[in-house]
Order: structure tokens, then C-alpha cells, then sequence
């Protein structure tokens, strides 16, 4: 179990991440973080239009009053919205009573464990704690290297003629960077392939442009590339490579100094926050603008839903949304809702989509993202039909896994719309043969599902639950007693 | 095939704190227990996710998700706020009105259904209240049907006499049982297993949280979870602020307690014949702090009985006693039969 001790046991750089990683996982994302001094760091979170200052403190007595009321002037220079102070120190009672008063949250030593407990149960908690945190490793520059090279190859969804490619300038666990003398329009979705030292398997991933700098001493232009959707796989290629390299150089970024620029790079490819408009507060026109696109972004998400919706019957989640030359692109991943509906997660394998929208918001055509990255039409989806048993069966064992077997109850069989490509992944999952046929226009897979029952769907769980503990009472002689006194009072009376 | 079935009777302890089942496994007897509390939450995707995913224990009702049990402690002590109790005072709560499914619902997940028709289960109720007004005919009416929808014949036993069945095999079944439970403290006098009087009182566990919490400005529920894990009644040096008030309290409760009890001694109009000195066997988890016994004790020296006591003990296992003495009850029931 974890305890207040593991906590402070962990530095500066691993108790914010841990709380960074906590704070995600309820829906915030990181904007910005700093370090005060070696026991405090402060990170501004967004989560949708509101902003929250939290601040990370390692203590390990009373937390001095003076930093809690200069975190709650911070918070207000700063203008925002709300606050979290969280420290593994004791908050005192007077404090407690101060920062209830300011829209600021706190936690303290004596609710902390439990806190991240709830949000990352206590199994996930132990890992988060002490794992070690691959994508935590910092940049390594490549620049100057003699003998072997990294190489690059990007090519866009669309639009771009031949790829690009070049030596790559710097790598970390998060994304590259490179320098180029082609122009990418910022925000693009790009095909990435890297080259480790002239190695022929290349580590495929679809990348994001998340900065581009024009160098002035030259025509080349530096960008930084965050990856986006990246296998496992390749990211322990990456990882490892990363290892081999500190090993190799001595030049430490990671507790060294670092430019701002370099920290806000560093921080945006580690923060995967990618295709934001950073708003600056001080700047009207900026604000402006930003609002016009978040307009577009809005009416152009609706767009894509609609698609999907009229398309697949389903749902879908707008995943990244950037302005091309010609339009837009959509990354968009397609959500069962039918099983959300009923109350369970998502069932199926996720299918990402990469849509392509002109000016008026009208889909022009769209992709799965990890085949051929060429632009499709409409009529890419054929009706299917699949044999009902072996879904029936796939249903059945998703299912169960779900409610661990104990709320389910296979009653009937529907025709569900569904994407050739969803079929393909279940396909591959359970590594069965399905039989397709041809239907038309439509899509349609009959299957059975797992419908809750009412009755059982309140008991999920609750077959017997408890702390159970066997005594080592033998309450027999207990019961001869007492029924040889009753009997015997029964004689007497 | 009698003998077989007897075995499969149960106990349950239904307390304000805790709700406690007791059964035959093997030559063993297997407690399974959780904490009588809920913690009521907004019905989101999210809250609902993250209760899944940290595996915790829920009720979905209306729009609401109800944590039960002990992770609603803890979940009121994250918010900040009261954890809320189906059972207030020992009774069901006529404020909470999720209270009744609640509590059938946390009866039906620990009991499980009955193993066979009309399986006799032993529930505890509390004796009559002196020093309130509390409906317990409406209590021991609703928890027995419950008990009779899961397919039990339930039968009530009075909670301290429960713990004299469980504790006082050696002395016939005679003495006085106290149990100091989360809302109420009972106290029955046995004699040969029958009982001679037995009384409840409204101020427990419960009050002493909530009076030490008000003392030092905190919630009952930091009270009751400090008060669970930390406290020693032996300790007279250093004390902190919240462990002098729980200790100030904890004196006061006893001193009631055994004032009332003196005054039922006296007032019993048809008093057995009793030979020997008398027993007082003590359990509930209200007696659990360490110095309890000597506390109690202390305070049993002030007051004059109008009989000599004998032993006074605490039970071997103070929070199954009497889910332990309802087990015996129904054991014996069901095999009489």
C-alpha cells in the first residue's frame, strides 16, 4: 500500500508529474508548469474554458502560512478561474479556514494517499509511484553527431507531392525535432517515419507540428513534431534509444538550465498538448481570432458528427482539429454508443478516422488513419453481413469480461450497423474467421447481446460483499449449553 | 439431513455502525461484516468510471450513486462532509429517506439468499430506549421483512442478550451483557438464558464523535476514524486536543451507563434468586479503545450495586459478539425444531 512516506519519498519532478497524471485523469489537461524552488511547483491546467492554478508542494511538517497566501495572490494576479493546493505537509486549521474562503481546493498530507487512491486505485497508484516514467526522459540533441545519423521522412495526409526528409536535430519519448527548409503549415497531421541509425525497420507514427521557428541566421526552418498515435512497440524503440544516448553524452537537460523556449518546447511535446492556440491574455487581436476559430472548430466538429452518425449509426469523438489550405482536417474516432447506452463501456475496438471537410464544412472524404493515408471516398464502406454465432460469441466473452460474468444474460439478437473495419479489428482480436456477405448499401451485423437485467444489474457486485474473517470459534458446545439451559428451565418452570 | 440444515442457519448483527452475518463453515464460525454508511454522489460518466475502475462499492438509485460502506468514509473525509447512516440511533433513520433500501440492500449483500427454504436467521434489535422515544416495533417489523423476501424465517433477539449467549457459556447464560454499539448501548440481564430486563440507551459511539467533534471544531466522521485508529484511554500525559474531548466523553458515557444500569438492578420488581456474583461481559466496537475495560471498571467502583459483581470482561472478538450470539440463538432454534 502506499503511504505518505512513498510520497515524499519522491522528488520535486515525480510528485508534480504523479498529481499532473491524477489531474488528467479528471479531464484536465496542462497548460504550463513551473518551479518555484526545489519543494514547490505551480501548473496552470485547462479543462474546457476553465483554468485552475495548482500548486505541488513537498512538505513534510505545518506548511508555512506565507506560501499559501502568496499561492492564493498568484491566483488572482494571474486572473484564474479556481485553485488546488496540494502538499504532503499539514495544512493548519486557521489555514484550512483561509483557503475555504478563496475558490481554492486543498489537500493535505492526511487526504492525500486517499485521493490518489480514488483516482487511480490502489494497484495503479503503487505502479504510478514506482514505475519508472519512460516518457519522462528527457530530450537528447543530435545535432553535431559524428558517424550515424537519425533520420527522418514526413509526408502529409494531403496535399504534399513527395515526402521530406532530412537528419533529425533533436528526440524525446514525447516527439522530434528537425530542421527543414520546406515550409509545413503549422497544426498538419503528418506520416513520420524515423530511421535509427540507418536502421531499415522505420518507426511509423502519425505526427503533429506543435511549433515551427523560421531561423534567422539561415532559409531553414526548425519544427517541432509531437508524436500522435504511436505503437507500443515503437515507443520502447524509443525509449531505449533515448537511454543509449544520455548514456553516451554527458549534457544533462533534465535538472539543467534551459532556455524558455527549450522548457516551453520540452513542456509542449511532454504535455502532448498539440495544435492549442497558446491565448495571450494581454493580446485582444489574438483573442479575437482565437474565438473565430473556436467557432469553425465547433461548426466543423458538428459537421463530422453528423457524418458519422448518419454513416455508421454511431457516434463519434472529435480526437484533433486543424485548418489545412484547402479545409479541414478531422481526427475522429468512432464510439459504440450503443453499449454506453446501456450502461457499459465501449466494447469495440476504437477506429480512428482522418476526415476532410472544405471550407463549408462538408465532408469531402476520409480515411482509417494507419492504412494507405490515401484520400477515399464515401463508397469505401460495403454492406456486410456477419455470422451471428461467432459475434455472438465475441459479444458474449467481451461482455462477461465486463461485468465479471455475474449480471449477464444473452436474450436476443439485434441488427447492429457496424464498419467493416470494426469487424476486421474483432477479427484480428479473437483471431476467428468471420463470414461476410453483401447486403446492399447497408451495413449490418446481427449478433446477440448482453442485456443487464434489471434486478441482477443491482446486485452487480453486491453478491456478498464485506470484509469476511474466520474465527477460530466451535460454537457447538455453545449451543448444547444453551439449549440443555433452556430445556431445563422449560422442566422447571 | 436435519443436522445439516442447522448448520446453515445465520446471525446478523444490524447495527448503526456496522451490519455483521455470522454462519457455520465447516466447525468454524465466518464473519462477514461492513459499515452501515452510504455517501451519496452525482450520477456522472465520470464518477460512475471512476468508482468501476477503483473496483469500490456502489448503488445506483434515481439520479444518485451511493458509495456504501467503508469507502463512504472515506469519501465523505475527501469532500469534506458527513458520511450518511442508513441506522441512526439503532433504529432505522426516519430523516434519511433512502434509508430502508439501503439497509436492504446492505442486508441482502452480506446475508446472500436463504441456502433453504425458510433458513433461520437471528437479527439483532435493541431494548426499549430509556432516555428517548424511538419506534422499534416498525425497526424489527421492516428488517424482518426483509429478511423474510430473501427466503429467511427471521426471529429478533435482543442485542445485549446476544452477547451474554456468545460470552457467558460458563456461567449458565447468567449475567449482564453490554453492548456499546455505534448509536446505542444495550444492556440485558440474563438469567439461565432468559431475559431478566434489558434497556437501550440513545448515547454511544455516535454521540461521543459528535460531541468531541463539535469540542474541537472537526467532522463526526475525522472524529470516528481518528477515534478508531489512535485512541488510548490509558494515556493521561500529552493528550491532543481531539483525544482529551473523545476522553472526556468516553468517562461521561460509562458514568450514564452505569447509572441507569443501577437503577434497573434496584427497580425490578421480580429479581431471580441470583447465588453467585454477576458477570458483566462488555463487546460492540464503542469499547474497542484501549483502557476501556479499566476505565469502565474505574467507574463501577463509584456506584453502589445492590449486588456483588463478579468478573467484568470484555468479549473475545468485542465487534462479532453479537452476530456471534444471534448464530447460537438460531442454531439452537432450528435444531430444537
Amino acid at each position: 500500500m502506499i503511504s505518505l512516506t512513498d510520497l515524499r519519498a519522491k522528488d520535486l519532478d515525480g510528485f508534480q508529474q504523479l498529481l499532473l497524471r491524477a489531474f488528467k485523469r479528471l479531464g484536465y489537461s496542462v497548460w504550463l508548469s513551473e518551479k518555484l524552488d526545489g519543494k514547490t511547483a505551480r501548473s496552470i491546467l485547462l479543462k474546457g474554458e476553465e483554468r485552475c492554478l495548482v500548486q505541488c508542494s513537498q512538505e513534510k511538517g505545518l506548511v508555512d502560512k506565507f506560501l499559501i497566501e502568496d499561492f492564493c495572490r498568484d491566483r488572482e494576479k494571474k486572473g484564474i478561474e479556481s485553485g488546488f493546493f496540494i502538499t504532503t505537509g499539514a495544512i493548519t486549521l486557521s489555514d484550512r479556514t483561509y483557503l475555504s474562503s478563496e475558490p481554492v481546493d486543498f489537500i493535505d498530507a492526511s487526504q492525500l494517499p486517499t485521493f490518489l487512491k480514488t483516482i487511480f486505485g490502489e494497484d495503479g497508484l503503487k505502479k504510478e509511484v514506482t514505475s519508472v516514467e519512460r516518457r519522462e526522459f528527457p530530450r537528447v540533441d543530435l545535432r553535431g553527431l559524428e558517424g550515424d545519423k537519425v533520420l527522418w521522412r514526413v509526408n502529409t495526409f494531403y496535399g504534399m507531392s513527395s515526402p521530406i526528409k532530412g537528419e533529425l536535430a533533436d528526440i524525446s519519448s514525447g516527439g522530434i525535432g528537425f530542421e527543414s527548409p520546406d515550409e509545413i503549415s503549422p497544426s498538419s497531421l503528418l506520416r513520420l517515419e524515423l530511421f535509427l541509425y540507418g536502421s531499415r525497420e522505420a518507426i511509423k507514427s502519425v505526427a503533429k507540428i506543435v511549433w515551427e521557428k523560421p531561423r534567422t541566421d539561415s532559409l531553414v526552418h526548425n519544427f517541432g513534431l509531437s508524436f500522435f498515435l504511436i505503437s507500443d512497440k515503437d515507443k520502447e524503440r524509443i525509449s531505449d534509444f533515448i537511454v543509449s544516448q544520455l548514456s553516451r553524452e554527458s549534457r544533462e537537460t533534465r535538472n539543467g538550465l534551459e532556455s524558455e523556449p527549450e522548457f516551453l518546447s520540452r513542456l509542449l511535446i511532454k504535455e502532448n498538448i498539440i495544435g492549442r492556440t497558446i491565448p495571450d491574455v494581454d493580446d485582444q487581436k489574438n483573442r479575437e481570432t482565437r474565438r473565430m476559430d473556436e467557432v469553425d472548430i465547433k461548426k466543423c466538429e458538428a459537421s463530422v458528427k453528423r457524418f458519422f452518425k448518419k454513416m455508421f449509426s454511431e457516434k463519434c469523438k472529435i480526437l484533433e482539429v486543424s485548418k489545412t489550405a484547402t479545409g479541414w482536417e478531422i481526427l475522429a474516432k468512432k464510439i459504440d454508443g450503443w453499449f454506453k447506452k446501456k450502461g457499459y463501456r465501449e466494447v469495440y475496438e476504437k477506429v480512428i478516422y482522418v476526415v476532410k471537410l472544405d471550407d463549408k464544412f462538408k465532408v469531402l472524404s476520409y480515411s482509417k488513419v494507419g492504412s494507405d493515408c490515401v484520400p477515399k471516398n464515401n463508397d469505401l464502406i460495403t454492406s456486410q453481413s456477419v455470422n451471428a454465432d461467432k459475434i455472438r460469441e465475441i459479444v458474449k466473452e467481451v461482455a462477461k469480461e465486463i461485468s465479471g460474468g455475474s449480471e449477464s444474460n444473452i436474450d436476443q439478437d439485434i441488427l447492429r450497423k457496424i464498419a467493416a473495419e470494426t469487424v476486421d479489428e474483432m477479427e484480428k482480436r479473437k483471431g476467428e474467421e468471420v463470414l461476410q456477405k453483401k447486403k446492399g448499401e447497408e451495413i449490418e451485423i446481427k449478433e446477440s447481446y448482453i442485456s443487464p437485467l434489471k434486478s441482477l444489474k443491482l446486485e452487480r457486485s453486491f453478491n456478498r460483499i464485506g470484509t469476511v474473517r474466520k474465527s477460530k470459534k466451535d460454537i457447538k458446545s455453545q449451543v448444547d449449553s444453551l439449549m440443555g439451559v433452556k430445556k431445563g428451565r422449560a422442566r422447571r418452570s | 439431513m436435519k443436522k445439516a440444515k442447522s448448520n446453515r442457519a445465520k446471525g446478523l448483527d444490524v447495527g448503526t455502525s456496522f451490519i455483521n452475518c455470522a454462519e457455520n463453515q465447516g466447525k468454524r464460525v465466518s464473519f462477514r461484516a461492513i459499515r452501515n454508511s452510504f455517501f451519496d454522489m452525482e450520477d456522472t460518466s465520470f464518477t460512475k468510471r471512476m468508482l468501476q475502475r477503483t473496483g469500490i462499492n456502489y448503488i445506483k438509485r434515481n439520479d444518485k450513486l451511493f458509495v456504501i460502506g467503508d469507502e463512504a468514509l472515506e469519501f465523505a473525509n475527501i469532500f469534506n462532509k458527513e458520511a450518511r447512516r442508513p441506522l441512526s440511533g439503532g433504529a432505522i433513520s426516519p430523516r434519511e429517506k433512502e434509508a430502508l433500501p439501503l439497509v436492504e440492500i446492505l442486508i441482502k449483500s452480506i446475508l446472500g439468499r436463504a441456502s433453504h427454504k425458510e433458513e433461520r436467521v437471528a437479527y439483532s434489535v435493541p431494548g426499549e430506549p430509556i432516555d428517548t422515544t424511538l419506534n422499534l416495533t416498525y425497526h424489527r417489523t421492516v428488517l424482518g421483512e426483509a429478511l423474510s423476501e430473501l427466503g429467511y424465517a427471521p426471529k429478533p433477539i435482543n442485542e445485549a442478550l446476544a452477547v451474554v449467549f456468545s460470552e457467558l457459556n460458563d456461567e449458565n447464560f447468567t449475567g449482564i451483557g453490554l453492548s456499546f454499539g455505534g448509536g446505542m448501548v444495550n444492556v440485558c440481564m440474563s438469567f439461565m438464558a432468559a431475559p431478566v430486563f434489558s434497556f437501550s440507551i440513545c448515547k454511544s459511539g455516535d454521540w461521543i464523535d459528535g460531541q468531541a467533534a463539535m469540542a474541537v471544531d472537526e467532522t463526526n466522521s475525522k472524529v470516528c476514524m481518528f477515534k478508531e485508529a489512535n485512541l488510548d484511554l490509558t494515556r493521561t500525559k500529552g493528550l491532543s486536543r481531539m483525544e482529551k474531548a473523545l476522553s472526556v466523553y468516553y468517562r461521561n458515557l460509562t458514568e450514564y451507563v452505569l447509572k441507569h444500569l443501577k437503577a434497573k438492578f434496584e427497580n425490578t420488581k421480580e429479581m431471580p434468586e441470583l447465588k453467585k456474583p454477576v458477570d458483566i461481559v462488555i463487546a460492540g466496537g464503542t469499547s474497542l479503545p484501549n483502557g476501556f475495560l479499566q476505565l469502565f471498571n474505574c467507574m463501577l467502583k463509584r456506584v453502589k450495586f445492590p449486588h456483588t459483581i463478579g468478573k467484568v470482561k470484555m468479549a473475545g472478538e468485542p465487534l462479532n459478539a453479537v452476530a456471534n450470539g444471534a448464530l447460537i440463538s438460531a442454531i439452537a432454534e432450528e435444531t430444537r425444531e
